[in-house]
């Protein structure tokens, strides 16, 4: 059982409001939850990247993981240096936020 | 006797048009601060002719969706054929024109000065809403198609992203709280300049938005940011309200971290973005003559940390230098500064740097009248 929300804030134009994504593993099929978790595991794992300090206009994303047990774990990066595995993950939200 | 007539004119024609590459960018220096002093145009189509084509190439990636640039597809470059994606022909120009902008009218060769090389990435992740400049290169989304279309539709958002690059290379305005807030100015003045010089449309003419081009027609808004009217872009469910300032007294104290958008520089911008339509439209005409100089001669001269006094002050200064001390030019800079909660302070420094500008253009000019003194020589041997 895992729940993620997104906050995305900056970019060009930075305070239009941009409202969260939620997903709850359990509004998912079997086969789009084993995505979700295979996901979040990736790029739960991979080191903290730091900001590009010459990036202007850039947007930041904020992914905030919880389970049942009130563990929660926040990732955040930014698009100037955001990861394969992290759009990847980006994306599975929004489509499936939008689904919801 | 007129600076400009001690060596005259057409010799510094003759030397513009040398084989000697530091001679001729002597002569090109001189030329282009003899028009600048003058108030004259008329130099424009020379220094132009002589400036190499071969500078700011432009390079077009398409990113297939991906969002890592080093897996991009090289799609158009500078000699090649058009692409068949509209996109990246348009990126490619739009390039092109920011390039043309800055070269033509502010004698800027690309936005270092330097000739860099203009890369542009399109189409980067999917439902991608923004466009950035990531410290070397440009980066387009698509838009989500419900609130954003794709970003390469906005001229005056390339010229936006394309002077992130003109500033860090010159002032390098810091980007936190006033600093930061001058640096967006300076994009969005510079941005939307390029889209009014490649329309040929008057500060009247004009619609001074920043993005309306990118918003898709089923959103209640006109673009990001105006600067004729800041605070009034759009006020909407989806987007909520312009936070924009036009004024001092509606200055919004936001934290220095990233979700406080660095100290507001994104909404204080509407300050001296206000400024600038002010001068505009009170003096009429092109903005991208006197207006558009006068504020790029201030980024110049500004540093990392100068804030809106500081600014203010550098732009009435350098109106003096520009065009006389007590112009008209110079009273309306003050004018516009005034009608956003800003007194500049600047008629001593305009007299010294006046000085100081004159000394150095002494300078060149005896520098030059040695090389023609040479040239004569070496013509006669
Ligand atoms: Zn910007």
């Amino acid at each position: 059982m895992m729940k993620a929300t997104l906050a995305t804030w900056g970019g060009l134009a930075p305070l239009l409001a941009t409202p969260a994504v939620h997903v709850d593993d359990a509004d998912l099929s079997k086969e789009d939850a084993a995505t979700f978790r295979s996901l979040a595991t990736q790029v739960k794992d991979q080191p903290a990247r730091p900001a590009n300090p010459r990036a202007r206009d850039a947007r930041s994303y904020e992914v905030t993981f919880e389970t049942p047990d009130g563990a929660s774990t926040t990732v955040e990066q930014t698009d100037a240096t955001m990861t394969p595995e992290f759009a990847d993950l980006l994306q599975f939200l929004r489509r499936h936020h939008r689904r919801a | 006797m007129p600076l400009c007539c001690i060596v005259p004119p057409h010799m510094l024609e003759r030397l513009a048009q040398s084989d000697s590459k530091s001679r001729r960018q002597k002569a090109l220096n001189t030329l282009f601060n003899t028009y600048r002093l003058s108030g004259e145009r008329t130099i424009r189509a020379l220094t132009f002719a002589s400036t190499s084509p071969d500078t700011g190439r432009r390079s077009v990636y398409d990113c297939r969706h991906g969002v890592t640039l080093s897996r991009a597809i090289l799609t158009r470059t500078e000699d090649g054929p058009q692409s068949t994606d509209e996109s990246v022909n348009r990126a490619f120009d739009g390039l092109g024109a920011t390039r043309d902008f800055y070269r033509q009218v502010l004698n800027r060769n690309s936005i270092d000065g330097n000739g860099l090389r203009l890369n542009a990435y399109v189409h980067y992740d999917r439902d991608f809403q923004n466009a950035y400049w990531d410290g070397e290169q440009m980066v387009f989304g698509d838009g989500d198609g419900e609130i954003f279309v794709d970003f390469t539709k906005s001229l005056d958002v390339i010229g936006h992203e394309l002077t992130h690059g003109v500033t860090e290379f010159t002032a390098n305005l810091t980007y936190h709280n006033q600093p930061g807030a001058l640096n967006e100015s300076m994009s969005d003045v510079f941005g939307v300049l390029v889209k009014q010089w490649a329309n040929q449309q008057t500060a009247e003419q004009a619609d001074w938005l920043i993005g309306a081009d990118i918003l898709t027609p089923g959103i209640a808004g006109d673009a990001l940011r105006s600067m004729k009217a800041p605070g009034t872009a759009y006020d909407n469910e989806a987007l909520g309200r312009d936070p924009q300032p036009g004024h001092m007294s509606g200055y919004v104290q936001l934290p220095d971290t990233s979700r406080g958008d660095w100290g507001g520089v994104h909404i204080n911008s509407g300050i001296p973005n206000h400024a600038f339509y002010l001068l505009a439209t009170s003096l009429g005409g092109p903005a991208w003559e006197a207006p558009g100089h006068i504020w790029y001669e201030s980024l110049k001269a500004s540093s990392a940390d100068t804030n809106f006094q500081q600014f203010a002050d550098t732009t009435y200064a350098k109106a003096g230098l520009l065009y006389g001390a007590s112009s008209k030019q110079q009273k309306l800079v003050s004018d516009a500064w005034d009608g956003v909660g800003i007194k500049v302070a600047g008629v001593n420094t305009t007299a010294v740097e006046t000085e100081n500008t004159l000394r150095e253009l002494v300078k060149q000019v005896s520098q030059l009248t040695a090389d023609i003194a040479s040239l004569k020589a070496a013509g006669k041997g």
